[in-house]
């Protein structure tokens, strides 16, 4: 009765609903890649970026076009009332209701610890005056990299480290980073199409697009579907500076050649026999996961005619009406 | 690799969203299989008394000539709290008039058509013994309407009428035994 209370209630029935339009918004995303035959990293970051607008966008707009979607007559005939599904109870528990109030934390835990927290800290940390970091103007294998890309680059500079790592920062002092191990294990080629990947990002940051979103994201912090939407749509954003780094270098299997050496390098070998702790699973599916995304990426850079306009806005502009009629009907 | 022409895949994803509607309402009907006493229609009053008998149906004894008896819809549920909401349509209009809705819980709101959404006049009445609360002003269509709550044992009552108090006032007397 509580559980059912705390649902009936304005902010909680928001809540659900926001959760269950956006699960609407999903499915017609899913069927629209896959009807359309969606390969354009833009378009499907587009769809994915819908799941993540229509909960916070469509239920105010729900409220004050249709007030009477709260009506007894209107949830009876609706073509979902999360009503009912919430009052179900299994052996006397509201089983529906603990289910929805457990995803919820977790994707609530999910977003502090794993999107948040890092945000924050990062703000909050010192520069390491430890790290030595020298000008990448200075260096030549930069030099000769960034010769043949057109346009403008940001400064790049390069941190005295035998590990792998390239990054960019954006906003009024946008650079890339690049360490010299990362140098020092690429041809120029591959480093070439490394920084046009990481120039990508910064040249696409100044639409603001994914911040953005990310505060939408916010509003939705408890929400496990928007989760998701936002990680593929920041997935989508790896695909689509992947294309803007082959347009400014012409050159799709150093960008691949690149990858693979960065990721893809063979695992290291199980330390400690057969006994795989609970953490260790996490991380190997984590690792696998990612592995998986960096495959699906190199897959892609081979594909030349995924770049091809495939009728995106024509899916999004159908999408976006069937998710508005449709969440209508849902309360 | 071939793309397939745009009505094709129109055609695909009308096929798609065809089948996520009928899964939805299929899903959504899973519920009311598995727990009867959840929010349905029903076809009457007595169907309601059969299948929650544990809820107690007020219904009014007067009826005014201009409606249409029995209820044009009857919604009911036991859970999550015991409430029942009867629409009355009018002899001539065919539209609903009158809602009479019990609750033993929270709202149980009516649907657009018969809802007072601003209230010009508000009294106490007392109605047969019982502290009842008698508002007049408008529905949403601007029309002149009028509700009438009192608490039953442990139901609130509520009756809303498109028509002035004094008919709603004899329907709530007759309501009550």
């Amino acid at each position: 009765m509580a559980l059912s209370g705390l649902f009936n209630s304005f902010p909680g029935m928001c809540v659900v609903q926001s959760f269950f339009h956006s699960l609407m918004a999903a499915a017609v995303a899913e069927i629209a890649v896959k009807s359309f035959g969606i390969r354009n990293p833009r378009s499907r970051q587009r769809l994915f970026l819908a799941i993540v607008v229509v909960p916070v966008v469509m239920l105010p707009a729900y409220l004050l076009a249709g007030p009477y979607r709260d009506s007894v007559p209107f949830r009876a005939g609706a073509l979902f009332d999360s009503g009912r599904w919430l009052s179900l109870e299994v052996l006397g528990i509201p089983l529906a209701g603990a289910v929805l109030i457990l995803a919820f934390l977790v994707a609530t835990l999910s977003f502090l610890f794993q999107e948040l927290a890092p945000i924050v800290l990062q703000t909050l940390r010192p520069s390491h005056p430890d790290i030595a970091a020298r000008d990448g103007g200075d260096d030549p294998a930069i030099r000769q990299a960034l010769a043949s890309l057109p346009g403008p680059a940001p400064p790049v500079v390069i941190v005295e480290d035998d590990d792998f790592l390239i990054l960019s920062t954006t906003g009024k002092h946008a650079a890339v980073t690049v360490s010299s191990g990362l140098i020092a294990a690429l041809s120029v080629d591959q480093l070439r199409a490394a920084l046009a990947h990481e120039i990508a990002h910064v040249n696409r940051s100044r639409l603001h697009l994914l911040p953005a979103m990310f505060f939408l994201r916010m509003a939705m912090f408890f929400n496990p579907v928007v989760l998701m939407a936002f990680r593929r749509a920041v997935q989508e954003d790896e695909r689509i500076c992947d294309e803007m780094a082959v347009s400014m270098t012409g050159d799709r299997a150093a960008l691949a050649d690149t990858l693979k050496t960065l990721y893809l390098a063979p695992d290291d070998a199980e330390a400690g026999g057969g006994r795989r702790s609970a953490l260790r699973l996490a991380e190997d599916m984590d690792r696998y996961s990612h592995r998986l995304n960096i495959e699906s990426r190199i897959k892609g850079i081979a594909d030349e005619s995924g770049n091809a306009d495939d009728g995106g806005w024509l899916a999004f502009a159908s999408s976006f009406a069937v998710i508005a009629a449709l969440n209508y009907f849902i309360v | 690799m071939t793309t397939r022409p745009i009505s094709s895949r129109l055609v695909s994803f009308g096929i798609g969203i065809a089948i996520l509607v009928g899964a939805t309402m299929a899903v959504n009907r899973v519920p009311v299989t598995v727990q009867g006493d959840l929010l349905k229609k029903y076809d009457s009053i007595d169907d309601v008394t059969t299948a929650l008998p544990s809820l107690p149906v007020y219904a009014p004894s007067y009826f005014p000539q201009d409606l249409r008896w029995p209820p044009s819809r009857v919604l009911a549920q036991g859970r999550p709290f015991p409430a029942v909401l009867m629409e009355f349509q009018g002899r001539k209009s065919g539209r609903p008039v009158l809602v009479i809705s019990q609750s033993a819980g929270g709202a149980f709101p009516p649907g657009d058509k018969v809802r007072l959404v601003k209230v010009k006049e508000k009294t106490a009445y007392p109605l047969k013994g019982r502290d009842a609360r008698l508002e007049v002003g408008a529905c949403g269509d601007g029309a002149t309407c009028s509700r009438i709550a009192w608490t039953e044992g442990a139901y609130r009552i509520d009756v809303t009428g498109r028509s002035a108090p004094l008919d709603l006032i004899r329907v709530a007397e007759s309501m009550i035994r």
